[in-house]
């Protein structure tokens, strides 16, 4: 989960998952998979990407204000993929900004999350 | 008689027949004013409706394949759907124009719609195929009527009574975008 481990037609995604869905995030965001913290709420509060159903793991990720944390259902690893297999969002499906493409898992998108954003965003609201 | 038989014949066929005469006259297009301007339609069924959109909108039909829901969009926006190599947004246009919601089953199938650089799929319970209509015959939508109604082009009645509504597929796609954004 380091920056070193990216080179120009590869990235390191981190698949994790959310209330049934599949998601990735860039893994160099990400500090450690961890218990999430006391006193971060109800494991079944809705969330900026859905309501875990177990919420028992958090991804923990550092932010321009500290550090932040999502709770995950479950976290399936770090994939290597191909930047060709990696697409924007199309224009017609602009969605939140943390949303900020998809992986091409075969023919399934699986939704591309900002992470720092996200927490960005939530400040914003 | 041969030279005689032969210019008989030479005659007869120098004489051209009423049919071809017509025909010499008949005009290469019909005439200013006799012309029923037609419109060609995408027809396909969703829900109880059958909806029709232009064809010069409809790129492809395929079949529904894993859809990703997007994070806190309006529901007529089902998720995006990888199409040879090409991401593109799901759209319900039962949900869009206010008139249900459509249900995805193992026989849903979804046209790629395009509108300048905006491309979406569009959900399906099944696909009617081309249809032309002469838009003499395309009656106004019912003002007022429906929720929806700005997005349609208008009404056409079938065979067997039953109707096609034509929607106004690039103000959908349009309309679907800026509720996008403003959220």
């Amino acid at each position: 989960m380091t920056a070193s481990s990216y080179t120009r037609s590869e990235i390191e995604l981190l698949v994790f998952e959310l209330g049934g869905a599949v998601f990735g995030a860039d893994a160099s965001q990400v500090l450690r998979i961890d218990r999430p913290v006391e006193g971060a709420g109800p494991a079944q509060a809705p969330g900026p990407l859905g309501v875990a159903t177990q919420g028992s793991r958090a991804l923990v990720f550092k932010t321009e204000g500290g550090y932040g944390q999502l709770r995950v259902d479950g976290v399936r690893g770090v994939r290597q993929v191909a930047v060709d297999s990696l697409r924007r969002l199309p224009q017609a499906a602009t969605a939140q900004p943390y949303a900020i493409g998809v992986w091409l898992d075969g023919d399934r998108p699986v939704l591309l999350i900002d992470l720092v954003e996200m927490v960005r965003h939530q400040g914003r609201q | 008689m041969t030279a005689l038989a032969f210019g008989f014949d030479t005659v007869a066929s120098l004489t051209p027949t009423p049919l071809q005469r017509a025909l010499a006259a008949a005009p290469d297009k019909p005439p200013p004013g006799q012309a029923k301007p037609e419109r060609e339609f995408f027809a396909f069924r969703v829900g109880d409706l059958s909806l029709g959109v232009p064809s010069e909108n409809v790129r492809e039909v395929a079949r529904l394949g894993p859809v990703t829901p997007l994070p806190r969009t309006p529901s007529f926006l089902l998720g995006v759907f990888a199409h040879r190599g090409e991401v593109l947004p799901v759209v319900d246009l039962l949900r869009f124009l206010g008139k249900g919601e459509s249900r995805v089953s193992d026989r849903s199938r979804l046209f790629v719609a395009v509108s300048g650089n905006y491309g979406a799929a569009v959900l399906t319970d099944t696909v009617i195929g081309l249809r032309r209509f002469p838009l003499s015959e395309v009656l106004a939508p019912p003002v007022g009527a429906e929720s929806g109604v700005e997005h349609l082009l208008g009404v056409v009645h079938v065979a067997a009574g039953g109707t096609i509504t034509l929607v106004d597929l690039p103000k959908v796609l349009v309309s679907a975008r800026q509720k996008l954004v403003k959220r």
